[in-house]
């Protein structure tokens, strides 16, 4: 086996778990009931008028609002507040939603001035539809407060250990293990690696503590240079308490690539965290040369927490594993907006153009005059987990929209091949989905994420492949670990082992509940980066030649 | 042990007290478990909504509408995460209604329905928004 470690280049820190909501409460006391009576409506003289099924421009009514902002924000930008109403900002939102929104023809139409709150009347603002399997169609209608958006938009760098940890359980009994360490980081030094178990922080229990302040503190942070005292147990079973010292830390977007020697038959393996735009490109491309040299048989994508990122670098990615012949002629994506756009971006105006299959370098750390490496193969083994999401699944899509043959080992996607622009009114910054990727094949409905299936579909969402549960048991890379030993074995043999879920399952994480709150954690530093290009202004494809 | 005519009379008095209780509330009805009779207007939403945003975060969304069925809602993790890459522990909330009586007079509450929590009930102002879960409309 030869490994082959990337360079350690720099990246933001590691966003990693935050906050611990709910759940920790200690008492069973009743509270006293508390009456809540209803917001009185504002006054009527300050109320626009609601015509049910007629919208006045969002612009009509923007800005307008009820407590302006003076001053500049945290960039130095002059806010364009003015002395308006609540009435004025709910009636923004009900017309900005009719522009943009993708269902729009799916919100009921509800009069603003019945609403106490811009969040509570933007909640009604969304569609109620579910998908196949019950589920929402819509999971990602959220805000932010602006002042706080504008912060984590722009923040260059976090504090952290290097250890990138997964909720297996958020509730009591909690169940938190590290997925992968930076190499070089105060967590690796520590002797964090794939697979601890944090058993206290700080001397709270993580399993059943309830001072979830002191956990959250303790996983999370806010500055380099804490001192945080861990209790974990190692992949062999022994407890150990360390003292891990916050930093900034550097997050290399490909934590590792190896190729394999296995039976005779070479894979590559690349395990990639992140699609962020400032260094993943040049990872990626350093990466693909190795592979590309290396003339291996089969290619390994590990996404498994991988919550997507810039779709451009997807672009590239996927082009890396296709290669120039199987793209040629070919788009990558090409985002669909609502029925009113017309071939127009509603946000932008600009006019809405496919994503390519990049071939070179894009900028963001490759120069264009760069040419892309590639391995040039029809069929690819992607590793998932309900945190692969976003840019990860736009390469699983749109590699099958070119007919890449797509075997998905692990477990369903998080389901979001939808996106938004992040826009904010007084104050409130508004995520609404506006707009869905599809392939080259029209195909974007997976709001249900993919999910790898037997027998075989060429279909919907189900995908060729084998359910497998995460493996703790062994390090990212291990042929022996079960997510990669059965891509292996199935390049082997064309099929997945046959004892492979229910082996697996009970091998690796019959001690693992699951948590449906888990779905929604699409880990993602992500999505904020991926739709960036168009909050900065930054439209790829429109200014590459 | 042999009961003697002390202990006979203080079980004596222990009955009169409960005989007594009973007689002060005759007719107490239970709590009820109960559900929206109707599908809720603007008002309910919001105060429903506002509700649940001030007590668990702004993290957290619902349907009121699933009040119509059984009486139960669920709040869930809105999705911000995916915004910012930060994982957040937001565990779903479920609450459910209640019918409870002060004579024959109903309040209907919206309860925390998770163990070892102290979220405060709210208290729909109309009670006849809510009818006994199983009674048909």
């Amino acid at each position: 086996m030869t490994r082959i470690w990337t360079p350690l280049t720099l990246m933001l820190g590691s966003a990693l778990l935050v906050a611990c909501g709910g759940g920790g409460g200690s008492s069973q006391q009743s509270v006293a009931p508390t009456p809540v009576a209803p917001a009185p409506p504002p006054a009527t003289s300050s109320e626009n008028t609601w015509t049910q099924g007629q919208f006045q421009p969002a612009s009509s009514f923007k800005s307008l609002c009820a407590a302006p902002r003076s001053g500049v924000d945290a960039n130095g930008d002059a806010f364009d507040d003015r002395s308006g109403t609540l009435s004025d900002e709910l009636f923004w939102l009900r017309s900005w939603s009719d522009e943009t929104y993708l269902w729009y023809d799916e919100i009921t139409d509800q009069n603003p001035n019945n609403f106490s709150t811009a969040l509570s009347y933007f909640d009604e603002l969304k569609t109620n539809a579910v998908t196949v399997s019950g589920n929402p169609v819509d999971q990602f209608h959220f805000t932010y407060d602006s002042a706080e958006w504008l912060q984590i938009r722009t923040s260059g760098s976090s504090s952290g250990y290097g250890a990138e940890f997964v909720i297996l359980q958020s509730a009591p009994p909690r169940d938190i293990r590290v997925a992968y360490v930076e190499p070089g980081s105060p967590a690796a030094v520590a002797g964090f690696t794939r697979g601890t178990k944090l058993l206290t922080i700080d001397g709270v229990s993580v399993m059943n503590g309830s001072d979830t302040d002191t956990l959250n503190d303790g996983l999370f942070p806010s500055d380099p240079g804490e001192d945080h005292t861990f209790e974990i147990e190692a992949l062999d079973g022994t407890r150990s308490t360390v003292t891990v010292t916050s930093a900034t830390v550097t997050e290399d977007p490909v934590n590792e690539v190896e190729v394999l020697d296995v039976n005779g038959r070479k894979y590559g393996y690349v395990h990639f965290t992140t699609f962020s735009p400032i260094t993943a490109e040049e990872a990626l491309f350093d990466a693909f040369d190795q592979l590309q040299a290396a003339n291996i048989d089969d290619i390994v994508l590990d996404l498994r927490y991988n919550g997507g990122g810039l779709l451009a670098i997807a672009s590239q990615l996927s082009y890396m594993i296709a290669g120039p012949t199987l793209t040629n002629g070919f788009n990558f994506e090409t985002l669909q907006f609502n029925d009113k756009a017309n071939g127009v971006n509603p946000v932008t105006g600009e006019p809405i153009r496919p994503t390519p299959f990049y071939d070179t370098g894009v900028g963001f750390t490759v120069p264009s005059s760069r040419a892309a490496p590639s391995v040039s193969k029809p069929r690819v083994f992607v590793l998932t987990t309900g945190r692969t999401c976003s840019a990860s699944e736009a390469v699983m899509n749109g590699l099958r929209g070119i007919d890449i043959e797509v075997i998905q080992i692990g477990s369903t996607t998080c389901g979001k091949p939808y996106g938004f622009y992040a826009t904010d009114n007084c104050g409130t910054t508004f995520f609404t989905i506006q707009f869905r990727g599809v392939n080259s094949k029209n195909f974007g409905d997976y709001a249900d994420g993919f999910s790898p299936g037997q027998p075989v579909s060429t279909a919907g969402d189900v995908i060729p492949g084998c359910p497998v549960d995460d493996d703790f048991t062994k390090l990212l890379g291990d042929p022996e670990e079960a997510l990669l030993a059965t891509a292996i074995s199935y390049a082997e043999t064309g099929a997945c082992p046959a004892s492979t879920a229910s082996t697996v399952s009970s091998k690796v994480a019959s001690d693992i509940p699951t948590d449906s709150a888990l779905d929604l954690m699409n880990d993602p530093r992500v999505q904020a980066l991926e739709f960036s290009r168009v909050l900065n202004g930054r439209e790829l494809g429109h200014r590459l030649p | 042990m042999a009961l003697s005519v002390r202990h006979i009379g203080l079980i004596a008095l222990g009955s009169a007290a409960l005989m007594g209780c009973e007689t002060v509330l005759p007719h107490a009805k239970k709590p009820q478990a109960a559900r929206l009779a109707e599908a809720p207007d603007a008002a309910l939403r919001d105060l429903i909504r506002n509700h649940i945003q001030n007590t668990l975060g702004s993290d957290y969304i619902v349907d009121p509408e699933e009040l119509k069925g059984d009486g139960r809602l669920l709040a869930k993790d809105r999705g911000r995460a995916t915004a910012t890459g930060q994982v957040r522990l937001i565990p779903p909330a479920h609450f459910r209604l209640e019918l409870t009586y002060d004579g024959d007079e109903p309040t209907c509450k919206l309860l925390r329905d998770d163990p070892d929590t102290n979220t405060p009930d709210l208290i729909l102002t109309d009670a006849n928004v809510c009818v006994p879960v199983g009674q048909v409309n």
